[in-house]
């Protein structure tokens, strides 16, 4: 479970959060939407604990800051950063061990899962970017965390791996996991989704359940998007 | 109308007005020190042909050298992310997208034949040499660097394999050993002397030997091309068109190579393009090259992660990467080469005349260079990366014990380099530095060492967003500022000490005075920890 509470993140008098709140619940995929610079990235930081805020942000019921939060959070990064000086396998070691996780055989399957097997032995900064992100969503995924945020995680994807972190996506939905997606691309969410917060100038301008709009027959992701975005919308 | 490459050079070139007017300056100085070769008569020695000849012919192994790796090692760094794109999908054969780092190499070329034209008087004072002599070893120069820029180049892009890329290297760097070892053996046994004395002989005799050695003369293009010049000055025009003909042939196989072969390189050059870019980024964040893992080239060997668990993988993985990129152990590859540099420097300052009726001097001289090394050496460390990258900020641990692992990896390099740094102390001046000083001063480097790295952490995180130039002087003043004040305060104490307890020896006095330094930086060093402490708690990742 990720709870989102009151939280404000200001540099010097902008503020780039604004008291913004939400809540998923275990086993809940939540997206949030929005268009450049209306805060998406800067509330997923703050809740990697990588940004200082104020509020309260919460995974399972513990403080972000917590070494316990932080031991069951993944992040995936909207830019990979490797180490220039590891390998893939090294990466996939080195957090591993880090995160005092035992399971070996996961890792091995994260990386035929990623299609990372032949590339094994090239350092970090040989990768392309896709590669990259391929290698960065496996580190985040290593230690089995229950709640992962994804910031932009499709960019520089080839199709197999979409379809393939699709699927990883929707496995982690079925085995209870909470899933937060930053991104750009709503139609690669249009089937993972349970909770859209469409986000404008650092606030949540609309929040929409799967469930409701299905039921209610409302209009699609897209339509919403575009509304919200370009002030068609009184909501 | 300006082709695509002219019209994207012109542009750039426009945005950039102090640097034409630097280059416009830079060369009327130049012209001006040419010029200048006819206007004194004083000569230290009367002019002699075969030495005029065999230092054209070591200037132009050094423009070989440069215009080499011009063309092999930078060439491949002169793509830009945005040549990557446009000029490898953009309608230009390869030839045209091979020349587009050109002008980074032909400005390369132009500051080496600028910087060889600044000697001219010298030239002309030490060897009587004249300004046709400088016109035809510029010329000459120009023409060895275009043939060795093109060599580079044919065997970066034909070679372009990581480790067939890294062989050529290899060999190039392999023949200069052999060259150097081949002309000492040569050298000593030609003048009996021991390689220690060679310093003795006569420079002209000495130049002269190795220009006219047979490992010089048959140095690609630069022995041939010396032939030229003398062909020129001893009228015989055979060697002199020999010698164009073979170069002008050369080039002209080398750019048909590049006109005509078969060869790919778009992967290194957009690797390296996105090194650079790195690069530029980690300046950006106040990481300036010095130790970290972007200055060094790393290749993946027989080592594992085999250590590690928790905190402790961190720690484990500092240490690996140090043996990934150096392979000298944990010894950082940067650190160590500024360790030869610093050592070598101080070897050269004790030959000059007259020094050693001042070994104290050679000892504070010593001190100074070390410190200033140690000072670009250190405040670039790993630390510093790890802290630029999201993965510590997530490892569960305490933010104080993943600081505490990180500067603990430190650890084993700052005391093999505060060794090196008491050698080094040694070698300065062995007369008159004692035990006591090379002891006290590893202490004082291994505070100040630690000192670099974690006052470059806390501006780092602190002045970040000044940008990188601001970011450097608040660094470099700060620290300027607490090592004249460590200073001020250990020859403080050495006085009062001196005033109460009667008059100390030199050594011991200066002994006292590396002790009190590096309790001072230690002190310093505690609290610049809590600082660093506080902040990666407290500040944004």
């Amino acid at each position: 479970m990720l709870t989102v509470d009151n939280v404000t993140k200001k540099y010097k008098k902008f503020k780039a959060i604004d008291e913004l709140s939400f809540r998923l619940n275990d086993g809940e995929t939540g997206v949030l939407l929005g268009p450049n610079g209306a805060g998406k990235s800067t509330i997923i930081k703050c809740i990697a604990g990588l940004l200082q805020f104020s509020g309260t942000i919460e995974i399972n019921g513990i403080s972000n800051k917590d070494l316990d939060a932080k031991r069951q959070l993944g992040y995936v990064p909207e830019v990979p950063t490797l180490y220039d000086t590891l390998t893939i396998d090294e990466h996939l070691e080195f957090i591993r061990r880090a995160y005092k996780s035992d399971n070996k055989q996961y890792m091995e399957e994260l990386i035929e899962r990623f299609e990372l097997g032949d590339k094994r032995r090239k350092l970090g900064r040989e990768l392309s970017k896709g590669m990259q992100q391929k290698v960065s969503i496996c580190c985040a995924l290593i230690h089995d965390p229950s709640v992962i945020i994804f910031d932009e995680p499709l960019v520089g994807l080839d199709p197999h791996a979409i379809k393939e972190l699709k699927s990883l996506i929707n496995e982690l939905k079925a085995q209870g996991k909470t899933i937060l997606i930053s991104t750009h691309m709503i139609d690669t969410i249009e089937e993972t989704w349970d909770v859209v917060n469409i986000m404008m100038n650092g606030k949540i301008a609309v929040t929409r359940h799967n469930t409701d709009v299905m039921k209610a027959g409302e209009k699609s992701l897209d339509e919403l998007f575009f509304e919200i975005t370009e002030g068609r919308l009184d909501d | 109308m300006l082709s695509p490459a002219a019209y994207k050079a012109v542009h750039s070139l426009k945005r950039r007005p102090v640097a034409i007017a630097l280059g416009v300056i830079a060369f009327i100085w130049g012209i001006q020190c040419l010029r200048s070769m006819g206007f004194y008569s004083f000569r230290f020695m009367t002019r002699n042909d075969d030495l005029i000849v065999s230092l054209i012919e070591i200037v132009l192994i050094g423009a070989f050298d440069f215009g080499f790796i011009l063309g092999n090692r930078l060439f491949p760094m002169n793509f830009s992310m945005a040549d990557c794109t446009f000029h490898f999908a953009g309608p230009f054969s390869r030839f045209k997208v091979v020349m587009v780092p050109f002008g980074k190499a032909f400005m390369g070329m132009m500051f080496f034949l600028w910087f060889v034209a600044c000697q001219a008087l010298t030239l002309t004072f030490m060897f009587d040499m004249n300004i046709g002599d400088m016109m035809w070893m510029l010329g000459l120069s120009f023409m060895v660097m275009l043939l060795a820029y093109f060599l580079g180049v044919v065997l970066a892009v034909f070679f372009s394999e990581g480790n067939k890329y890294y062989a050529t290297s290899y060999v190039f760097l392999g023949y200069h050993i052999v060259l150097i070892i081949t002309l000492l053996y040569m050298t000593t046994s030609h003048f009996h002397v021991r390689v220690r004395d060679l310093l003795d002989v006569p420079a002209d005799k000495l130049i002269i030997y190795i220009g006219h050695a047979w490992p010089a003369r048959t140095f690609p293009f630069a022995g041939w091309a010396s032939y030229i010049y003398e062909g020129h000055l001893n009228g015989n025009y055979i060697p002199f068109t020999a010698g164009m003909v073979i170069s002008v042939l050369v080039i002209g196989i080398l750019i048909a190579l590049l006109m005509f072969g078969r060869y790919e390189f778009y992967d290194r050059a957009c690797s390296m393009a996105q090194r650079a870019n790195d690069f530029r980024e980690a300046r950006k964040a106040g990481v300036d090259l010095a130790t970290t893992s972007l200055a060094v080239d790393a290749r993946v060997g027989k080592e594992t992660i085999k250590h590690g668990w928790g905190l402790s993988a961190i720690f484990h993985k500092h240490i690996f990467e140090n043996i990934r990129t150096s392979r000298i152990f944990f010894v950082n590859q940067a650190a160590f080469l500024f360790r030869m540099v610093c050592a070598g420097l101080l070897l050269l300052a004790r030959t000059s005349d007259g020094i050693e009726d001042y070994p104290h001097l050679m000892v504070t001289g010593a001190v100074a260079v070390i410190m200033v090394f140690n000072t670009v050496a250190f405040t670039g460390g790993r630390t510093i990366l790890e802290f630029n990258r999201p993965f510590i900020y997530m490892i569960p641990e305490e933010p104080r014990k993943k600081l505490f692992v990180c500067v603990a990896a430190e650890i084993p390099e700052i005391l093999f380099d505060s060794l090196c740094c008491g050698g080094i102390l040694y070698i300065s001046s062995p007369d008159v530095v004692t035990w006591k000083m090379v002891l006290s001063f590893i202490v004082l480097m291994i505070a100040f060492d630690f000192f670099c790295e974690m006052l470059s952490l806390v501006c780092v995180r602190l002045f970040r967003s000044l940008g990188r130039y601001t970011l450097l002087v608040v660094k470099y003043a700060i620290i300027i500022t607490i090592v004249s004040l460590t200073e001020g305060l250990s020859q403080l104490v050495i006085e009062v000490l001196q005033r109460t307890s009667g008059a100390m020896l030199w050594d011991g006095s200066t002994a006292l005075g590396f002790i009190v330094s590096a309790v001072a930086y230690a002190l310093i060093v505690a609290l610049l920890l809590r600082f660093a402490r506080y902040m990666l708690e407290r500040y944004d990742a």
